[in-house]
């Protein structure tokens, strides 16, 4: 008895196989074995039916990628932190201070950098900063642009301000991208695309802690993002209808990370969350 | 490559051989050579596993907690707990695959813990619909289609629930859904089928 059993457990096994290689169909093996037949087929039925609702469990469009640079950038961060060395007790005061600045150094170069530039843009204005404004991304000027995007990051206080900070970044990358296809710089969009989806996800993250305080200062950020890019949506769904191939194939993944978050949005955040 | 390059590969050629992965003509790289890269500290072959199996990873969490966010955080929690522990993997021990899923399971314990377990025993007609119009990348359909899938697994019991997301959804073989689960290859088809059977049964009964 326990023979047939197991027997039959290996010709389901065989049978899943080469249905999910192609090489079979549902009826194609249960001719196979027409005397086990009755067994299998409501088993192979209920794997089938499994299967096809796969799907709807992937993961939203640019997550993967997404997250992949997420997860990277803690790993980078947390290997960094174990090359700095422990400050060691009496050691002279200026050396532990160094330690402290170069502990921090990124955020001491971000402050430095920041002072730099406000100062630039008060003695100058029309200067450097103020012309950096309009740079794409390829210019000579987009290095100082970024660096004023990511103070005004550091310098932004609450959830609700960084997440609404993040919908307005995407939307320039957006637009960017709409003048690096006016200026046929095609090079340029998928980087930018990047840094888009990165903005993005970070919105969504502060929404999310937004979310858990406070629902309806989050429905009004939803509502804000889903906004800006379905107008965005409807800008390069015109674009595309005239873009070559390749840009076409840019624009098909904006369009497809854009409604993938839209439909998010409408799905988790917009409705209240539901506890265990 | 030769084999001996491979063999004696440095980062510099493992990190060139990574960003042109996208030519025809470069071999697929297998996760093996990943994992060796990965341990020696290069982040981009870890980064390559992550594209590989983020998917899979996340099918298994999804299937497993009510939400989409807890997933995606879960599945970013479980790729950085494979890194931290890389240095003590040994590859004869367990395939890669199954340490993944293992590292997957211990995350979804740890989740449980802290959240509490989804809802169980739900039926389908007491599930809200959701508001709104869910957009275009999201169909009204494809929501209810995974809330149906949810119940139904909601309903099996938890072996029988874990063998049909490993062997369905995350795409394990038999022998790597029994390296996960600790059962052997012959126990998990023995599982699956009783588990295809329960299901079966009880799309039958939610027909009705």
């Amino acid at each position: 008895m326990a023979e047939q059993s197991d027997a039959i457990e290996m010709i389901l096994q065989d049978c899943l196989e080469k249905i999910q290689n192609g090489q079979s169909t549902l009826e194609g093996v249960l001719a196979e074995h027409p005397d086990l037949a009755e067994d299998l087929r409501p088993s192979l039925e209920a794997a089938l039916w499994f299967r096809m609702h796969r799907a709807t469990l992937d993961p939203r469009p640019g997550f993967v990628a997404a997250s992949n640079r997420r997860v990277l950038e803690k790993i980078q961060q947390e290997q960094l932190a174990k090359t700095q060395p422990a400050p060691v007790a009496g050691e002279n005061i200026f050396a532990r201070i160094w330690q402290v600045l170069t502990g921090q150094r990124q955020l001491v170069f971000q402050a430095a950098l920041v002072f730099v530039l406000l100062f630039v843009m008060v003695a100058g204005s029309g200067g450097i900063a103020y012309a950096a404004q309009d740079a794409l991304p390829g210019d000579l000027l987009y290095r100082v642009k970024i660096s004023l995007e990511n103070a005004e990051e550091t310098f932004t206080q609450g959830e609700a301000p960084k997440a609404d900070l993040q919908i307005r970044l995407a939307q320039r990358r957006l637009t960017e991208i709409q003048s690096l296809i006016a200026h046929e710089r095609l090079g340029d969009i998928p980087k930018t695309i990047t840094m888009f989806e990165d903005h993005i996800n970070r919105a969504i993250h502060h929404m999310i802690a937004v979310r858990d305080l406070d629902q309806d200062r989050a429905a009004v950020l939803v509502a804000s993002m889903q906004s800006v890019l379905q107008e965005q949506v409807g800008i390069f769904n015109q674009l595309a209808e005239h873009a070559s191939p390749t840009l076409r194939e840019l624009i098909d993944r904006i369009v497809l990370v854009s409604n993938g978050v839209i439909g998010l949005a409408s799905e988790t955040l917009w409705t209240p969350v539901r506890r265990a | 490559l030769h084999d001996e390059d491979y063999e004696n590969r440095n980062k510099y050629v493992w990190n060139t051989l990574l960003r042109l992965r996208w030519m025809a003509d470069v071999p697929v790289v297998e996760d093996h050579h990943l994992l060796k890269s990965a341990q020696d500290g290069n982040t981009e072959a870890f980064g390559m596993l992550y594209e590989r199996y983020a998917n899979r990873v996340f099918r298994f969490l999804f299937a497993h907690v009510d939400n989409r966010l807890d997933a995606e955080d879960l599945t970013e929690d479980v790729f950085l707990r494979v890194w931290r522990s890389l240095p003590n993997y040994r590859e004869q021990g367990v395939p890669f695959l199954a340490y993944l899923f293992r590292i997957a399971r211990n995350a979804l314990i740890d989740h449980y813990r802290r959240s509490g377990p989804v809802k169980s025993q739900v039926s389908i007609e007491d599930l809200p619909i959701p508001d709104g119009d869910p957009g275009p990348g999201e169909s009204a359909i494809s929501s209810l289609e995974r809330e149906e899938l949810r119940v139904s697994l909601e309903q099996l019991r938890e072996d029988y629930r874990t063998v049909l997301v490993l062997r369905f959804l995350s795409e394990l073989s038999p022998e790597e859904t029994a390296q996960v689960m600790g059962r052997t290859p012959g126990a998990v088809r023995v599982l699956q089928h009783r588990a295809l059977s329960a299901l079966r049964s009880m799309l039958d009964g939610n027909l009705r």
